[in-house]
């Protein structure tokens, strides 16, 4: 007996070690029956129909637009047969927090037919030979759908050249699309009178004094447009800030957490300056630079270089881009530690999603001074809505003050870095990489020769003017492909129109490009990454990654981290790791 | 030494028992150790082709190359200093405190049972929940008390630049403490009490009696645990994942820690220099502990 004992805990210790890898790939359905939500979803395997598994990354854009696509889709195929003695689809989704690289190394033993995530390297996805060829319906006309043209057509030039590999075919679709920049609060602004007036000197410091009051022309330099009253240079939006401590409310607050928020918005704020064509540079090394910085004066005035041609020889001199030093200026300015224009929480351990409930929460609560502003993502507000941080406010302080639909929000278009840029249009950075792709094995295995067509088929549905819409609709954001959302235009915040009409107006840059340098050292090239500098302060040389975290607490000013990244970015730096690929 | 014969039942018995208790573990040792390491010593010599999506032989490319970085950009020079730095204090402050603590656990102290269970824990509870909770004690409790007591505000103390590298240094001593502490009271639990009996009858005090029979005694397993200690100096990340998870600042990088971000970031090309610098910091690492092994057992007490 103590033996079977012996051998039967034996058994459990080496069993349980080996079984901790075998995971299944979500947790299971339950039995209940009972719809858990809006969609009225079934929340169990349907045996009758045939299943369709899709993993969704369930981050800040959540899954409410694909479950409501998944129903509409079941709706439309509920009498179709894919397998025998089953009848209609069932759409089953499964949430994940998987990125693209770790997608790719497992995909292929997944059940999942088709993966939605961020962070993937297109070109490691291709090679692998994990994903499977969707060029049929990425380049088919969208008629059956009553539309006359292709998903294809619904993408930027960069966004094709990069998708369309040598051979011409496609592997993955774009999906979210997700900017750095700077929210603002518009009641606080209209309620505070914080919008710049046309008459610049009225007696307010510039500001309006009476809401009906003429605004200023705002950044893009024409009159009633969407951002008028709002700041047009750094100049302007530092009076703005300055205005804001005098009324006692804390200008701007980001993630403490992640100080590669800030970097990345900072990026943004370069790539307006520089951009989309010269933007790309930093990815492509193939072009000619027109803004780098020979030398800056104790007196702050820039001098330029000549227009110098970008090879990948001489990338390295991107690090000089006017763009950049200009954005750190602006980081210099803002993390002033005299000014106190941060709550210093941003370059504390405050969380990204804290950084969004403290920033919705300060308008109410006497414990938390105002906020004006938040840096985030467009997509910060289903984030936030989604962690439930409106409707806890609502709950409290009314739904008609603070619901998620009541609260208006306006994302920033950037303030120009000179008065002569102002007029110029917006360049918006598109940093997440995400994509939409259908594992390569799909339908092989044996009794599921079906799934192949109808995976084709369902994305190319969620790629459709409706499902494009109804993304937005139920995420409030926007994927990265050419749409409209007039149809919806009163069904949704009015930040999420905001997004839209900026968008509309806007440069983007895919910072990603199908060079074999930059699909070789993709990591490396991340536009976050070429903020590493290093600087002397004294103590020797000192690597800095987060401009926020060196100017704010190792008091390195702008000028010097711009510098800074000449040194890290040297011409030996940049033979030893690129020379390679050299013309 | 294990004798089998296979003729009698019970030897016979006892071999299939020891064969399928050690199967597991040596298929382990042979998939996620043998296996991993021998690919990825392969994949250092090699380039990732993506054309065919398969690696082929490149020779010494990605060693010129990293060596290079390694020995040039003051980011690793950092993560250098830092994990050495890492190390000697935890060695100096941590083997220190350790080795009275276990001598106080063995000479039944008061509260002993008390003091081995609170410095373990830590080694018990989720390295993830002491990280969210000494992070939220020096990053939020403690400004906030400043505040409370009408000081201006202030930065945590990992978030303030100036302190980060000591507290982080700390949290590690505090981790590794409760598991220096278990081993080497363990080891002189297992002294013989005649000795130290022998040791007292000859007028030896507590300080001659740890010195001259205690620590000779345990020093192999204090050996051991130092020596682990050195082939572990450049995986050690002294916790910075788990406080910024990608995102620390660059000043404060161990070599543990910049390999492990730069792997979790990496696209199939960029494996290959991971690899070449994972060989080089091994060639590094192994003549440093073969030889400080070697001096160990030569000038350490003997208790023979």
């Amino acid at each position: 007996m103590k033996k079977l004992i012996a051998m039967l805990l034996c058994m459990i210790v080496s069993l349980s070690l080996a079984l901790i890898g075998c995971a299944p790939p979500s947790a299971p359905p339950t039995d209940s029956t009972e719809p858990t939500d809006e969609f009225d979803r079934d929340t169990k395997i349907d045996k009758g129909k045939t299943t369709l598994f899709i993993s969704n990354f369930n981050g800040a854009f959540g899954e409410k637009w694909l479950k409501a696509a998944a129903s509409r889709y079941e709706e439309i195929h509920k009498d179709d047969v894919y397998e025998e003695g089953k009848k209609g689809v069932q759409i089953w989704i499964d949430n994940a927090k998987q990125g693209g690289r770790d997608i790719i190394s497992g995909m292929s033993d997944s059940r999942d037919a088709i993966f939605f995530s961020e962070n993937f390297y297109y070109s490691d996805l291709v090679s692998s030979g994990k994903a499977l060829d969707i060029t049929s319906i990425v380049t088919e006309k969208l008629t059956k759908y009553g539309e006359d043209k292709s998903i294809v057509d619904k993408l930027t030039g960069e966004q094709k050249s990069y998708l369309e590999t040598k051979d011409g075919k496609y592997y993955m679709l774009p999906h979210y699309q997700g900017f750095r920049g700077i929210t603002y609060d518009i009641d606080l602004f209209e309620s505070e009178l914080l919008y710049f007036s046309s008459e610049r000197d009225n007696g307010n410091d510039g500001f309006i004094i009476d809401p009906s009051e003429q605004k200023s022309k705002g950044p893009d330099g024409e009159e009633g447009t969407y951002d008028d009253g709002l700041p047009a240079t750094y100049d302007e939006f530092f009076t703005l800030c300055a205005k804001m401590k005098e009324l006692g409310i804390t200008p701007v607050i980001w993630t403490g957490d992640n100080q590669v928020y800030f970097t990345e918005f900072l990026a943004a704020l370069a790539c307006d300056y520089e951009g989309l064509g010269q933007s790309m540079l930093n990815v492509t090394f193939d072009g000619v630079a027109t803004n780098l910085v020979n030398e800056v004066e104790q007196t702050g005035i820039v001098s330029m270089m000549p227009e110098t041609p970008i090879t990948a020889n001489n990338g390295y001199l991107l690090a000089k881009q006017a763009g950049k030093y200009y954005a750190l200026q602006f980081a210099d300015r803002l993390l002033n530690k005299q000014s106190k224009y941060i709550d210093l929480r941003s370059v504390g351990a405050l969380s990204h999603t804290d950084a969004q409930k403290t920033y919705i929460a300060s308008r109410f609560l006497s414990t938390e001074n105002t906020i004006g502003m938040i840096i985030e993502s467009n997509y910060w507000e289903n984030e936030a809505d989604d962690m439930g941080y409106f409707k806890t406010m609502a709950k409290q302080f009314g739904e008609d003050r603070a619901s998620r639909n009541a609260r208006r929000f306006g994302f920033m278009p950037f303030p120009k870095a000179t008065e002569e840029k102002v007029g110029e249009g917006v360049t918006l950075v598109d940093y997440l990489l995400s994509g939409a792709v259908i594992r390569g094995n799909v339908g092989q295995e044996k009794g599921k020769e079906y799934e192949k067509a109808l995976a084709l088929d369902f994305l190319q549905f969620l790629y459709t003017d409706q499902s494009l819409v109804e993304f937005t609709l139920y995420s409030g954001c926007p994927k990265a492909l050419n749409y409209s959302i007039d149809s919806i235009k009163d069904k949704v915040s009015p930040y999420t129109r905001n997004v839209f009409e900026m968008r509309a107006r806007a440069d983007i840059v895919y910072p990603f490009c199908d060079s074999d340098m930059y699909a070789d050292n993709a990591s490396n090239l991340m536009f976050a990454n070429f903020y590493h500098t290093i600087v002397n302060k004294g103590q020797g040389n000192t690597p800095f990654q987060y401009p926020s975290n060196a100017i704010y607490k190792d008091g390195i000013t702008g000028l010097e981290y711009f510098k800074g990244l000449s040194v890290q970015f040297s011409k030996e730096y940049w033979d030893n790791t690129y020379s390679k690929y050299y013309n | 030494m294990l004798t089998v014969n296979l003729k009698n039942k019970r030897s016979r018995k006892m071999f299939i028992f020891y064969c399928s208790m050690i199967a597991l573990p040596v298929l382990q040792v042979v998939i996620f150790y043998f296996g991993v390491n021998i690919n990825s010593i392969l994949l250092a010599f090699k380039n990732y082709d993506r054309e065919t999506g398969a690696y082929a032989w490149t020779g010494f490319e990605h060693f010129i190359k990293v060596s290079n970085e390694m020995f040039t950009d003051v980011t690793w020079s950092f993560a250098f200093k830092n994990s050495v730095l890492a190390w000697s204090v935890s060695l100096v402050v941590s083997m220190t405190l350790a080795l009275f603590f276990s001598y106080y656990i063995y000479k039944k102290g008061f509260g002993k049972n008390f003091f081995r269970v609170m410095l373990f824990l830590p080694s018990i509870v989720s390295g993830i929940v002491m990280v969210i909770l000494f992070r939220n004690l020096v990053d939020n409790f403690i400004p906030a008390v400043v505040v409370r007591l009408g000081g201006e505000e202030i930065l945590g103390l990992l978030a303030n630049h100036d302190t980060t590298m000591l507290v982080l240094i700390v949290y590690g001593i505090l981790m590794g403490f409760g598991t220096n502490v278990l081993l080497l009271s363990g080891a002189m639990s297992s002294i013989s009490s005649s000795i130290t009996d022998a040791g007292q009858i000859d007028g030896a005090n507590k300080w001659q009696e740890f010195w001259h029979i205690v620590f000779p005694q345990i020093f192999p397993t204090f050996l051991t645990i130092l020596i682990i200690s050195i082939a572990n100096l450049f995986s050690n990340q002294l916790s910075l994942f788990s406080f910024y998870g990608s995102y620390a600042e660059a000043q404060f990088y161990t070599v543990g820690y910049l390999l492990y971000k730069r792997t979790l970031a990496a696209s199939y090309a960029e494996y290959s220099d991971l690899a070449a610098i994972g060989i080089i910091l091994t060639l590094i690492i192994v003549p440093i502990t073969l030889g400080i092994r070697k001096l160990l057992e030569k000038v350490g007490p003997s208790n023979g």
